[in-house]
């Protein structure tokens, strides 16, 4: 776990200011700064929340439901999407989006819980890949057509207790 | 191939074959990571809500 950081998560329809944040990624920005996140989220289609740290809005996260269609058989797997999660340049390497992310995956997890939810989709970082893969988290696609050139690739970490099903199929 | 329609990221064939697989048959040493990651969140992630707001340490 990363340091005792104490992070403010706060909703987007506050009165915050966010307009000098800058993660890198000109896409992430826009997102937010273009109204974007702010429409979606008062239209019930994603949540935003904006992280502060010392009274400062230092990054942001936005959330969404997704179903993942596998085509030739039709079979639909709702998912939880982690569709940006950021933080700004000044703040980078703190541990910030690890502690975001662990709140992320437990929440996630919670809601997988009580309505049920197969997994989390990510777009992971290509240079924390192996973070990730330490952590359970695996590739959306075949490894084959990973590519790693790419800035961010799609994992996924499945929810399901894999010792209840095998119970199951075991009876 | 992967494909985004509306709120749906559709997968077919190799592709979709090998997602199946991996959600179905997942590899021991992902489930072992991952339930270690799991219980990690859980013992060490600290979240309450003070105000109404919430503050994740």
């Amino acid at each position: 776990m990363s340091s005792d950081l104490e992070l403010e998560l706060v909703g987007i329809n506050e009165n915050e200011s966010f307009k000098n944040l800058d993660c890198g990624v000109p896409s992430i920005n826009k997102y937010l700064l273009d109204g974007d996140a702010y429409y979606e989220h008062i239209m019930k289609l994603a949540n935003t929340k904006l992280i502060r740290l010392d009274r400062k809005i230092v990054g942001y996260f936005s959330m969404q439901f997704k179903e993942i269609k596998i085509e030739e058989s039709n079979i639909l797997y709702p998912c939880i999407c982690l569709k940006y999660i950021c933080t700004d340049n000044n703040y980078q390497n703190m541990g910030i989006g690890t502690k975001v992310l662990n709140y992320v995956v437990g929440n996630s997890k919670n809601i997988s819980d009580f309505i049920g939810c197969r997994c989390l989709l990510i777009d992971a970082i290509t240079s924390k890949i192996q973070w990730y893969k330490d952590r359970g988290f695996d590739f959306l696609e075949d490894d084959d057509n990973i590519v790693l050139e790419d800035s961010t690739v799609k994992m996924i970490i499945d929810f399901r207790d894999n010792e209840v099903v095998e119970d199951y199929f075991e009876v | 191939m992967i494909r985004y329609e509306n709120n749906q990221i559709i997968l077919s064939g190799k592709t979709a074959k090998s997602f199946d697989n991996k959600l179905n048959n997942p590899k021991r040493e992902t489930i072992v990571k991952r339930d270690i990651y799991f219980k990690e969140i859980k013992n060490n992630l600290s979240v309450k809500t003070v105000n109404g707001k919430t503050i994740i340490k």
